[in-house]
């Protein structure tokens, strides 16, 4: 069964008069595991998709299913609490909270759910320690670089076992290399944990990570691609690359 | 490919003879077919008369050796090409940019599918080209993942290319190649050859701006 599956959405902002037609008619299925990528200009409708998937605004019509529940039914408050046990979210800045720990901020959404204080920090860092940040635990985010904080931000959405994690423009606001990290790291985690993540982003290099590209336009699925394994050809590049293989291979008999 | 750079290279690492070098050539330039003996020995006859190497003839266990060593100027030759930039080649001549505009000028095929299945394909060596990345891991001391990272730089900006062509496609179809120039052909005319640096006239006389464009 697909995770997500989303049905003639529509999604119009504005007066009636002047309405802007932010989604027309999306169709779409996501499959468990699976690695997302949504790109397209500014204004085609990116993030109204993400935040539709993600129950943080209904649409105008059409229908959003997680699993086998219908979200755009739900009542403001089941929805809020779907959202904190079963979604998972990275944003651009990170919205970690400044006055808490690194350690809190990833428990934070085991404490709302009242779990007790001592079993949810000791879960906060098991995460941060299987995300390499055990020595950041106690830090808040000042104290922490913006890859640092991104990758605390991927422990919290982590820590409830979501069934879908989100992230919009998770890496807009790092350099390429703390970019790079992040994306690599969220790959890992998609990969292990066979958490299905979808990301909105501009940059191709963090898009091409994906295992499928969605690709907007007006509010439209302009594009839809798989990307790898039933491509032989993209094994131009190996090719080229040979030695980088040679060597990786060499490394890892 | 600078097989005479490389070779100064090595030999500022340490003197070597004529086969010692052929053999380390083709890993320090990373390529993987080796370098033809003969094309070496012409390559180190020139530079020595060029002054840019000194040689000695060693005895060995073997036949005698020529060992070779850098020479001042080669060590000036060899610092001013580190420190010379290199400008990539942007030619007009790429294939992608050919197709475009020639599609632009109207075809059996629209332009959006082309940048379409352009995109595709860039998503697709970059896919790989991450993997790769990837697998070698960050800690890789090897130059060759620059290599790598670089062609990763490069798809992205190509895909951001195909992102920009996409926005401007509006404007873009708008344009009017301009009228292709008719060229004087023989002689030039008589009055334009009259006048003082009047070859030079004559031939921009077909061709004066605007007037084609139009």
């Amino acid at each position: 069964m697909s995770v997500v599956r989303v049905e003639k959405l529509n999604k119009v902002y504005g007066s009636s008069e002047n309405p802007v037609n932010a989604l027309c008619g999306i169709d779409l299925a996501i499959d468990p595991g699976d690695f997302v990528a949504i790109m397209g200009p500014s204004g085609s409708g990116k993030s109204t998709l993400l935040h539709l998937i993600g129950g943080l605004d209904q649409p105008t019509s059409g229908s959003v299913w997680l699993g086998d529940t219908d979200i755009s039914t739900l009542s403001d408050k089941t929805l809020s609490r779907l959202r904190r046990k079963k979604i998972g979210f990275i944003f651009q800045f990170y919205n970690l909270l400044p006055t808490l720990t690194a350690r809190e901020n990833v428990a934070l959404p085991l404490l709302l759910d009242r779990v007790p204080r001592k079993t949810a920090l000791e879960r906060a860092d098991e995460v941060l320690a299987l995300l390499g940040l055990a020595d950041r635990a106690g830090h808040r985010p000042f104290q922490l670089s913006g890859g640092q904080q991104q990758r605390v931000s991927i422990a919290r959405a982590m820590i409830v076992h979501p069934m879908l994690m989100l992230g919009d423009e998770p890496t807009g606001a790092l350099d390429t290399r703390s970019g790079t990290e992040v994306v690599e790291l969220l790959r890992e985690v998609s990969a292990k944990g066979k958490h299905t993540v979808i990301l909105v982003t501009h940059n191709p290099r963090v898009a091409a990570y994906a295992d499928r590209i969605l690709y907007l336009k007006d509010g439209t699925i302009a594009d839809d691609e798989r990307l790898g394994g039933s491509h032989p050809s993209a094994s131009e590049i190996h090719k080229h690359l040979n030695g980088i293989i040679a060597e990786t291979e060499r490394k890892q008999p | 490919m600078s097989v005479r750079h490389a070779i100064l290279a090595l030999l500022y690492q340490r003197p070597m003879y004529g086969y010692e070098l052929g053999k380390h050539l083709a890993p320090a330039l990373q390529v993987e077919r080796d370098i033809k003996p003969g094309q070496i020995a012409n390559t180190l006859a020139r530079m020595e008369e060029g002054g840019l190497l000194e040689c000695r003839v060693e005895a060995g266990d073997g036949p005698d050796r020529k060992v070779y060593r850098l020479t001042k100027r080669g060590l000036k030759e060899l610092r001013n090409w580190y420190l010379t930039p290199e400008i990539r080649d942007y030619r007009v001549g790429d294939s992608f940019y050919i197709k475009l505009a020639l599609g632009l000028l109207g075809g059996p095929v629209p332009v959006e599918p082309i940048l379409k299945e352009q995109r595709r394909k860039l998503y697709q060596e970059l896919h790989a080209a991450n993997e790769i990345r990837r697998k070698a891991g960050a800690q890789s001391a090897s130059p060759w993942l620059l290599l790598l990272e670089n062609a990763i730089a490069h798809l992205e900006a190509d895909l951001r290319l195909i992102d920009m062509c996409e926005a401007r496609l509006d404007e873009l179809k708008t344009y009017k190649p301009p009228a292709p120039v008719s060229k004087t052909r023989g002689r030039p005319r008589k009055e334009t050859q009259d006048r003082p640096g009047g070859e030079e006239a004559g031939r921009s006389t077909p061709t004066v701006e605007g007037e084609s464009a139009k």
